[in-house]
This record gives structure tokens, sequence and C-alpha cells, in this order.
């Protein structure tokens, strides 16, 4: 098997590596880099546990995405959200609205909400449960993650 | 009546803050150095079925695998998935006699995806 060399930025810390061209960005996340903040659900796409942001919100799947086309890549994890102590906002709303149960969807949930809020920052519930389609939750049946996200983008609204 | 401490109040999950920061550890999440993997090999293509040869030899080759189980090598710890008997007194428990015949793998395959044979290994992929 072929192997290259990468840099990833992960939350702000350059990591290099050689890593075999097959080796997911979710495996070289959670096993060489001992990042297991990002879950593995399904490792098929389908689920979105592992889903992580790259610059400017966009966020991605991580069990779908080689590590050896990411060089250089600046990525975000759900650790990596926290600033000095502080959750983001979607964090806060997520412990607050009680969007949490088993906590397994939460790392993935919680990326994608801060994705859909960095394109949207006013959505729809409607524009929400259709961008979360791709973000599967086997607890709580949604609804508290709809409130959440809607509280999280009332409370960035009145930082601005 | 004075106010309630908890009744009636939003109280937050107590690990709610450690799951959504993602410092949370499940199970899957546990890594150690040396850590090896197992896989069950199931029997997906029949529901009833007996096992009559089970070889091993191949799988045993592939570099990374440590150790290839079959039904022969768990008969030291049986179990039964009742769990019964271990919630009642023991008498009753004797009394519903949930026995432990239970192994981990079997030659009698009795449902769809019954476990045949257990792979160790030293990594996934192999």
């Amino acid at each position: 098997m072929k192997t290259r060399s990468i840099t990833l930025y992960v939350n702000g810390e350059a990591n290099s590596l050689t890593v075999p061209v097959n080796r997911t960005l979710l495996q070289v996340l959670r096993e060489d880099l001992g990042m297991p903040d990002t879950k593995y659900g399904c490792g098929t796409g389908e689920c979105g546990a592992c889903t992580v942001l790259l610059e400017g919100g966009k966020s991605i799947l991580a069990c779908l995405t080689l590590a050896a086309t990411m060089d250089g890549a600046k990525i975000t994890t759900v650790v990596g959200l926290e600033k000095d102590g502080k959750l983001d906002p979607v964090q806060e709303a997520f412990v607050s609205e009680g969007a949490i149960q088993c906590g397994y969807c939460t790392p993935g949930m919680v990326m994608k909400s801060v994705s859909i809020l960095a394109k949207n920052p006013k959505p729809t519930e409607e524009e929400i449960r259709r961008e979360l389609e791709g973000n599967i939750c086997r607890c709580t049946g949604y609804v508290k993650i709809v409130q959440a996200i809607q509280k999280a983008s009332d409370a960035l609204a009145s930082t601005r | 009546m004075s106010e309630f401490s908890i009744i009636g109040k939003r109280i937050p999950k107590v690990d709610a803050k450690e799951k959504v920061t993602g410092r949370a550890v499940y199970a899957a999440d546990v890594m150690f150095p040396g850590m090896l993997y197992g896989k069950i090999v199931r029997c997906l293509k029949y529901a009833h079925a007996k096992v009559t040869k089970l070889d091993l030899s191949e799988a045993a080759k592939v570099p990374g695998v440590v150790k290839v189980l079959g039904p022969k090598d768990v008969t030291q710890k049986s179990y039964n998935t009742g769990v019964l008997d271990l919630m009642v007194p023991e008498p009753v428990g004797q009394l519903l006699g949930d026995i432990e015949d239970q192994v981990l793998f079997t030659d009698w395959v009795k449902y769809q995806g019954d476990a045949i044979a257990g792979i160790v290994a030293k990594t996934e992929e192999a």
C-alpha cells in the first residue's frame, strides 16, 4: 500500500504523519492522533457521527475522507469548539435544551449544527430538519436538537 | 411550603457537558498500546445448520493474527443469556433452572448470525 506524508492542522495544532493512502481521516483522528471525540458510527457515511469541520465552517464526513487527500487541511473537531474554557453557543444550547441522551451522535450533531448556522444564521425549523438529515439520533427523536439549534441561533443573533 | 430545589426546575443532565465537549469516553473510544482486536465469525447463510468442519489454518497465517478460536477452545467458561437466576434468591434460581450451557462459539447454528469462530489479532485490518 502506498503511503503519503501529510500535515493536518487539527484544532489549531499541526500533526505531521505518514499514512497509507487508503486510511480515512476518521481512522487518523481516532487511532493515529488519539482523538476519539469524533465518533465512528457506521463508517459508510450514513449516520453523520463522524462530522468534522473544515475552514469556513464547512462540514465533511471523516469516514469517507481519505486522509492522504487532506494535506494542509485545517480541521475542527468537537473538542476544539471551546474557546478558553467557554462553550460554543451551540454546545451551551445542547446542554440547556436537553438535546443529549446517550451522547454518541452529539459530536457529529454539534459540528453539523455549527456548519448550518455558519451558512444560514437564522434557519427555519424546516431548514434545520432538512440540513440535519445526514445525522442520525437513536435516542432523542430530534425535537430537542432542533430546539437547541434554534436557541443557539437566537443566542448568536443577540451577540451580533 | 418551601420551594423545591429540583422538582419543577430545569436541571441539565449530569454528563451533558462532557458529552457535548467530546470528553465522554465510550467503550469504542478506549485505546491502549498493545491492545488486541477480536472479531466473531458468524453463520449468515443458514438459520439452522451444523458445522461439520472448521478449518482456521488460513486465517491463522495472516500476519498480525494472534489466535483463532473455535467451539472446542471455549469450553472452560459457560454462561446463560437468561440471567434470571441472578435476579432472584438462590432456591428460586434453582427452580427456574437457567442452565449455564452456552459457550461463545457453536458448531450447531440455531439462528442466522450465530457465532461459529473467533479471530484475535493485533490490528483490525488483520
